[in-house]
């Protein structure tokens, strides 16, 4: 149905060559089924079932709006249903609306946003540019019916530059399907920083693919924090372009109600000298369900590289559920990797122990939760990303935040 | 103060305690041995309230209150006090925060104001003078990291900074040096007064040389099988528990 919808959409649509060539793609192979590997537990079927219309649209946005979902950084870039609302004016940051603009792809659903996404963009961070704050990304999101959004950005980090980056997608209106991709190229010597806060509503479903490409001596961090929303698919992908790389990922996952959340990540790492560090934990309430999956690629020339990932999860409820898998696949011989995931429920003694010295059950939950998930939390190093984690988590688990 | 009648408790099906009578009034102080595997930290647990142990008959009355139809926290809240023999580690928690949550809890329940900071600093300050502590220790995260001598003498500084009626002491002395062992010693005997009483639970003399007990008792086979005053605790060391067949 939706297919029928993109096909009449694309009718009247000037597209280049390339994204003619791209919705051949799609239209041939479809969106992701069950049947494929990458999706076994990740049905899109519900969330693909709606009628969703593909026009965009426009709407008031006030500074109050815009508050409310701001972390309070002064330098922000604001988009509307994907197109560019308000800019920040820094010296060596610039922001250009793309025609064509190819990235990487890991699904037809990337194919699609490169087909039919009609504002594309490419914020250049110059070579060397050391901004002190993170810069933060709001896309707002409003339509009047149920509504399939592409958003796609490029994001260039100059060498030697040093940008981080906070995104949140914040949906207004009523069903939003968002089909998101962001590619980030990070040059030599660059340091690229993006937090993702995922505390959508309820009429949100997201997809969520990040491709990083990285040069010699880059380092990228992506953290990101799945909290709300009904449907959560992020697909993250490295790719260690040559030397001496680090890719650093790290997740917290609260969900509570129905909702669900999904974490795919790749490493791909092709040249020697580099690390990967991953670690992902999940707290799962009610008739939640989770899947993460893991993929590390060692290329046979990426010798004396580290690759860490670690998946830890804490199940609330007898009607919750994880699926968990680590997929290595190692052809050098010369190389640290390590991976482990657990899935698990509060430990008794812990329990007992801080309700012998007078902590309400709910209370003893609460920090006993936080205490497991303090390993990636200490990892955060922006005193707003760490305060925005500590509220959603005390939220979701009941407490008090001052107790975190 | 305390008044056990006839309590049997098991865990899962095997019967650990089978009948345990024991009467602790204020200002005393009761010593607890027995051979491995006679029931002792299953009687301190059930005391504190683990719900891992299923009393199956017999009862537990402190200050007049049914103490089994309490939770765990509530018995906290009334001023029972387990040091546990292996405490938890919970990261990310820091000493002095975990105290203060557990004094402001216990001050939510009965209605009172959170403790000021001043008043919590200057409590502080005197336990760790108390116990020897470091004040730095105090922002590390809770037993992270900790030696089997320090968790120990921490739960002794959680018992200092909460004032308990009825402390219970499981096997406080085991992984203790002597000269910590004295420190932690010292601690309680300055904690105890004509109002609380002490529980003391333990395989060795050594710990009564300087915690004196009023009685001592010989739990085998989850029974109290012999009362006494602290003579019973040398006799033990002497001979061993085979003088009790």
């Amino acid at each position: 149905m939706l297919i029928e919808e993109i096909k009449k959409h694309v009718v009247d649509a000037d597209l280049t060559s390339t994204q003619k060539k791209s919705l051949d793609y799609f239209l041939e192979n479809g969106f992701p089924t069950t049947k494929d590997e990458d999706w076994k537990y990740t049905s899109l079927k519900k969330v693909l079932k709606r009628k969703y219309c593909l026009k965009s649209f426009d709407f008031e946005l006030n500074d109050e709006m815009v508050q409310q979902y701001s972390l309070g950084f002064k330098d922000k870039i604001i988009f509307k249903n994907g197109k560019i609302y308000s800019e920040p004016k820094i010296l060596g940051v610039s922001i250009k609306k793309m025609r064509d603009l190819i990235m990487p792809k890991n699904s037809a659903l990337c194919y699609l946003n490169e087909a039919i996404c009609e504002n594309s963009y490419e914020i250049v961070f110059d070579k060397n540019l050391n901004l002190d704050n993170p810069i933060e990304i709001l896309h707002f999101i409003n339509n009047d019916n149920d509504y399939f959004l592409q958003l796609r950005t490029k994001i260039t980090c100059g060498s030697g530059s040093n940008v981080k980056l906070v995104e949140r997608f914040c949906n207004i209106g009523n069903n939003t399907l968002i089909n998101s991709c962001m590619h980030a190229d990070v040059k030599r010597n660059g340091f690229f920083e993006i937090s993702k806060l995922q505390s959508y509503n309820d009429n949100t479903h997201t997809i969520d693919n990040t491709l990083v490409d990285q040069d010699r001596d880059s380092t990228a961090n992506v953290h990101t924090f799945s909290f709300d929303g009904s449907f959560i698919r992020n697909n993250l992908n490295f790719y260690q372009n040559n030397e001496n790389c680090t890719s650093n990922m790290n997740g917290i996952t609260i969900i509570n109600k129905s909702n669900f959340v999904d974490h795919h990540t790749f490493v791909d790492h092709k040249f020697q000298n580099c690390l990967s560090n991953e670690s992902y934990k999940g707290v799962y309430f009610d008739n939640t369900k989770g899947v993460f999956n893991g993929k590390i690629m060692v290329r046979p020339d990426a010798q004396k590289i580290n690759a860490f990932q670690s998946n830890n999860n804490l199940l609330f409820s007898d009607s919750a559920s994880i699926k968990t898998k680590p997929q290595l696949e190692i052809y050098a011989d010369d190389v640290k990797c390590s991976h482990g995931c657990t899935i698990g429920q509060i430990d008794k003694k812990s329990l007992f122990y801080m309700r012998s010295r007078g902590f309400s059950e709910k209370t003893a939950k609460g920090l006993l939760t936080f205490a497991f998930l303090i390993e990636v939390i200490e990892k955060l190093n922006t005193r707003e990303i760490v305060d925005y984690a500590k509220t959603e988590i005390a939220k979701k688990l009941s407490i008090e935040k001052g107790l975190l | 103060m305390l008044e056990i009648k006839n309590l049997k408790a098991q865990i899962e099906d095997k019967t650990i305690l089978n009948g345990v009578n024991l009467k602790v009034n204020k200002g005393e102080v009761h010593a607890i041995m027995g051979p491995n595997g006679s029931g002792k930290s299953t009687l301190s647990s059930v005391i504190a309230g683990n719900e891992d142990y299923e009393v199956s008959s017999g009862s537990i009355t402190y200050e007049g209150d049914d103490l089994l139809e309490m939770a765990p926290e509530e018995r906290s809240h009334r001023g029972i006090f387990l040091s546990f023999q292996y405490p938890v580690e919970i990261p990310g928690l820091s000493v002095s925060n975990f105290i203060k949550t557990a004094i402001n809890e216990k001050r939510k329940a009965f209605g009172q104001e959170n403790i000021s900071a001043k008043e919590l600093l200057q409590l502080f300050k005197e336990k760790c003078e108390l116990l020897n502590i470091d004040k730095e220790y105090l922002s590390r995260s809770l037993n992270e990291g900790f030696s089997g001598g320090e968790k120990k003498r921490n739960e002794i500084f959680q018992m200092a900074m909460m004032e308990p009626m009825l402390s219970i002491l499981d096997e406080t002395d085991s992984g203790l040096d002597i000269d910590a062992l004295k420190i932690v010693a010292n601690g309680v005997n300055s904690l105890k007064s004509s109002s609380n009483s002490i529980i003391l639970i333990t395989h060795y003399q050594r710990l009564l040389n300087y915690i004196v007990p009023d009685f001592v008792h010989i739990l085998k086979d989850g029974k109290i099988v012999m009362s006494g005053d602290k003579s019973l605790a040398q006799k033990l060391e002497k001979e061993g528990y085979s003088f009790l067949n």
